[in-house]
């Protein structure tokens, strides 16, 4: 089910809204957590279950329910991951942290690594050394990535006693809760185990809903009417690139800077989606984006893009394996290895590690402009030269990002650093227009964290290390109300012709 | 924000109902079945207002179809459409301006019924290009997905099904109908006009044209189900009148065309040995015709300078007219045509170098004559002013779009449930 389809808008959302409520007047905050628990279930098994041929089926026969087991194995990879992380946190516990919590991290990154990693080692292993050992071809199930690092900051959580492991079914609303569950925000338990463990909050219910929705508005539009308009354009050059054309130098950077603004107005929509969702009932997520592309480094880029993301890396590899308490060297290369692992936990490809690789080379420039460089020098109006080139620097990265292939990438920059000649081909008047329109609101609109701020508690935008600067709110009036629907009305009726988002595939 | 939050809700609520209420009540693609109003909705004017996809995803999902008819804009006029007018049961479920993309969701689609017999499918070269790769409504339409009921919810919040219901109303309100490009008889030089501008565009058509083989191997997935369980696939590649053709060849993509040819011949040919479970045509469950090629009734010389009269095969040169494809069809069945002058041949890899060298054989023959004189001064004159390519974005097949094909091969009917 994704957020923009019928099933989800008409149906699951709806109902889930009138239930957790009901149950949560009438019977008790329990009973609601865990029937918003079972309906993220649901959520999550809807990819497999409207998908599998039922139909095959033959009767009640040991078959058909081995059969069916199989249909709906995602679903129960995920509910045997909370199972297992669960009884471990309990016994860390009782029995200490020791060997314990090495236990639970290696069990979920070996769930990720078997089935994410496992046939990438496998065709690199057979390229270097002519061996043929065989691919497994089991599919990637959906938010593997994601869940295996919630359940990895669960445990370490509970390990630095920042939480308690908490009722089983608050675990597994932690790890499913449906807003984030595919594709972030990615939640340390401790930021919503108060939360879920707040049996006394009262619920506002009008301003959840009137927050919510909003939010909901605006990433839905980000994604339908932005993200989807663009699409086309960013698709084409990648794929022609993947055929083997190679695209002129404006084709390429008008390509190049479309899937840049697709890629934040997808992906940046989803947060605010979830962000919405969790707030229509009650719950404040962190925060993932902050107007990205207005960075003027590398190392800001990273505080304002997928903030989560890079809160889990800073939390729990940068800084356990040393940071920057031991010198220049050690900083850079303990940089670089987070950020090339950053790079292949997004996919099993080493276009991807190149993007963090490029992504941590770029810190670690930014590190040594910062000591060395003539301090100050991108500060008042020259800022606009350092937005431009951290923009650049980004759109560069992101070739190895979208592209397939060593290959795609390769024609790509080629035509960005001028060797294909000037390439026209290709540049259309409405490519042209939705760049000029994106790049248009990414630098002179606030993103909607700012631009909500006055409704988001302080927590959540301390956590994404926020200060939000004065400027344009959102305003809680009727005109604004009526606005939202509009916005929202309109997202619905384009919604149909909408892929997935960018970051399911992870 | 009580008030705030309220008036979000009731506008929203209100907005959704009025226009989904509204288009489902004036229903112009006659899917929602609700009733007509006198004076207002009385008259489905609109049905095939978006190509047909709404209407014909909506008809196969349904299911309790046994035989159908897939193809372009040269199916929708090609062929008879009225059912009474088909063999076997078969309905005409061509669609203007589809592709093989659309064209392999349909058949999916279809096949999900165990009712589902043959699929005859009309291809050309276009329908493999990566200029297009499905319309506007083919996302509301139950093509997409196979839930004939989500599709009735989208379709009704759709702007396309507003702007179709305003039109239906208009054209019931005033009595006019939607405009028909073909007629019986034209003003003097409309035809030959039509013809030439025609030869013109198709030729800068043809420039910008690009073959994605991907797309023959997302249609060959979907014959390989299907004819794997027992559904008779014919395929059929149009004819298009000799103008057309020529317009193609001098674009440079004759050789696309005859590869074409060769690549379409090996993909049927791949799963010919497959029986049906129940044939509408003799042979095997997976057959391949050649209407194409400069026949003697695609090069029936195009209308002269003041005639009035319809051309007597093709509407114009990409259009042929409906006795022509009642005709391939008696052809595929292994019946004669009722006009000699059309023929066809079956694609085998045994058969593709001869055909294709009679096919030259009848090009050149053609271009000695006076069309052909006409057409190739017509195209030199386009050639020498350096018309640039008629160049769209091109699209390629995602992720999803596979996906959405597998989940619909996925729930293909097994071939007992077709005995």
């Amino acid at each position: 089910m994704i957020f923009n389809s019928f099933e989800f808008l008409f149906l699951f959302l709806p109902g889930v809204l009138l239930t957790y409520y009901l149950a949560r007047r009438y019977i008790s905050h329990w009973t609601a957590l865990s029937l918003l628990a079972a309906a993220s279930f649901f959520f999550y098994a809807w990819w497999d279950v409207s998908r599998a041929p039922w139909h095959e089926l033959d009767g009640w026969t040991v078959e058909s329910l081995i059969r069916s087991l199989w249909f709906i194995r995602h679903v129960l990879l995920l509910l045997g991951s909370v199972i297992i992380n669960h009884i471990v946190a309990r016994l860390m516990r009782r029995w200490g942290n020791q060997p314990l919590l090495a236990i639970g991290i290696i069990f979920n990154l070996s769930l990720l690594g078997f089935f994410k990693y496992a046939d990438f080692l496998a065709s690199n292993i057979n390229a270097l050394t002519g061996l043929d050992i065989p691919e497994l071809g089991l599919g990637l199930p959906l938010a593997i990535s994601f869940f295996s690092f919630q359940q990895i900051s669960y445990l370490v959580d509970v390990a630095r006693r920042k939480t308690e492991p908490g009722r089983f079914f608050a675990h597994a609303l932690f790890v499913s809760f449906f807003p984030h569950i595919v594709a972030g925000p990615l939640i340390q338990h401790h930021q919503i185990a108060s939360q879920f463990n707040d049996t006394t909050r009262k619920d506002d219910l009008w301003d959840n809903l009137g927050v919510g929705l909003s939010l909901f508005a605006i990433g839905l539009a980000k994604k339908v009417l932005i993200a989807e308009s663009i699409e086309p354009y960013a698709s084409s050059l990648f794929a022609m690139a993947e055929r083997g054309d190679t695209p002129g130098l404006v084709a390429a950077w008008f390509g190049a800077v479309a899937y840049a603004l697709q890629i934040f107005f997808d992906f940046s929509g989803y947060s605010d989606m979830a962000l919405g969702l969790a707030r229509c009932l009650g719950f404040r997520l962190p925060v993932n984006f902050n107007g990205p592309y207005k960075s003027a480094s590398v190392v800001e880029f990273w505080r304002r893009w997928h903030i989560t993301l890079s809160h889990f890396l800073r939390d729990h590899l940068y800084i356990p394996l040393g940071g920057n308490r031991h010198g220049e060297t050690r900083r850079s290369i303990n940089l670089m290895a987070t950020m090339l692992l950053g790079g292949l936990w997004h996919g099993a490809a080493w276009t991807f590690v190149i993007w963090g690789g490029l992504h941590g080379l770029g810190l670690t420039v930014n590190h040594y402009w910062n000591k060395w460089g003539p301090r100050g020098w991108f500060d008042g109006h020259r800022r606009i030269i350092a937005i431009g080139l951290t923009f650049t620097f980004t759109t560069i990265a992101w070739v190895f990002f979208r592209a397939e292939t060593w290959s795609g990438a390769g024609r790509i920059l080629a035509g960005m650093f001028g060797f294909s000649g000037l390439g026209l081909e290709g540049v259309s008047g409405e490519l042209v227009a939705w760049v000029i329109f994106g790049l248009t609101l990414v630098w002179s609109l606030p993103d909607t964290p700012e631009l909500f701020a006055d409704v988001l508690d302080e927590q959540t935008l301390k956590d994404a290390q926020i200060k939000p600067r004065p400027g344009l709110r959102w305003r809680f009036t009727r005109l604004a109300a009526i606005g939202a629907a509009f916005l929202l009305f309109l997202s619905v009726l384009n919604a149909w012709k909408t892929s997935e988002f960018i970051y399911y595939t992870f | 924000m009580p008030r705030y939050a309220v008036t979000l809700l009731i506008a929203l609520f209100a907005a959704l109902a009025g226009f989904s209420g509204f288009n489902a009540l004036i229903d112009p693609f006659n899917i929602t079945g609700s009733p007509d109003i006198p004076g207002l909705t009385s008259r489905d004017t609109r049905i095939y207002d978006d190509g047909g996809r709404v209407h014909v995803g909506d008809e196969l999902a349904r299911g309790g179809v046994r035989a159908i008819l897939l193809g372009s804009s040269r199916t929708v006029d090609g062929f008879p459409r009225d059912p009474a007018d088909l063999p076997d049961g078969f309905i005409n479920a061509g669609m203007r301006g589809t592709n093989i993309f659309e064209l392999s969701q349909a058949a999916a689609l279809a096949a999900q019924s165990g009712d589902l017999r043959c699929v005859v499918i009309g291809l050309d070269l276009d329908e493999f290009g990566t200029h297009s790769k499905a319309k506007s409504t083919y996302w509301l339409s139950a093509l997409r997905d196979g839930n004939a009921d989500f599709a009735r919810a989208r379709v009704a919040l759709s702007p396309s099904t507003f702007g179709a219901s305003i039109q239906l109303l208009a054209d019931n309100l005033t009595g006019s109908e939607p405009r028909v490009p073909w007629a019986d008889t034209y003003p003097a030089g409309a035809q030959r006009a039509r013809y030439e501008s025609g030869a013109r565009g198709i030729y800068r058509y043809y420039l910008g044209y690009r073959f994605d083989p991907e797309r023959l191997a997302l249609f060959e997935r979907v014959l390989d189900r299907l004819t794997a369980e027992g559904v008779q696939v014919t395929g059929f590649i149009h004819p298009l009148h000799a103008w057309r053709e020529e317009a193609m060849f001098r674009a440079g993509r004759g050789e696309d065309y005859l590869a074409f040819r060769v690549a379409l011949t090996e993909t049927f040919a791949r799963h010919a040995d497959r029986m049906p479970s129940h044939a509408c045509q003799p042979g095997g469950a997976a057959q391949l015709y050649d209407f194409s090629g400069f026949r003697p009734f695609a090069a029936v010389n195009a209308p002269a300078a003041e005639a009035t009269a319809a051309h007597p095969t093709f509407y114009e040169p990409s259009h042929y007219l409906p006795h022509i494809g009642a005709d391939m069809l008696a052809i595929m069945r292994g019946e004669a045509p009722a006009d000699p002058r059309v023929t066809g041949d079956r694609l085998i890899p045994e058969t593709l170098a001869e055909t294709a060298s009679a096919m030259e054989t009848r090009r050149a023959a053609w271009l000695a004559g006076a069309d052909g004189v006409t057409v190739s001064a017509l195209l030199d004159a386009v050639i020498a002013t350096a018309p640039s390519a008629e160049v769209e974005t091109p699209q390629f097949l995602n992720r999803d779009d596979e996906t959405s094909v597998s989940d619909k091969l996925a729930r293909i009917a097994p071939r007992a449930a077709r005995r």
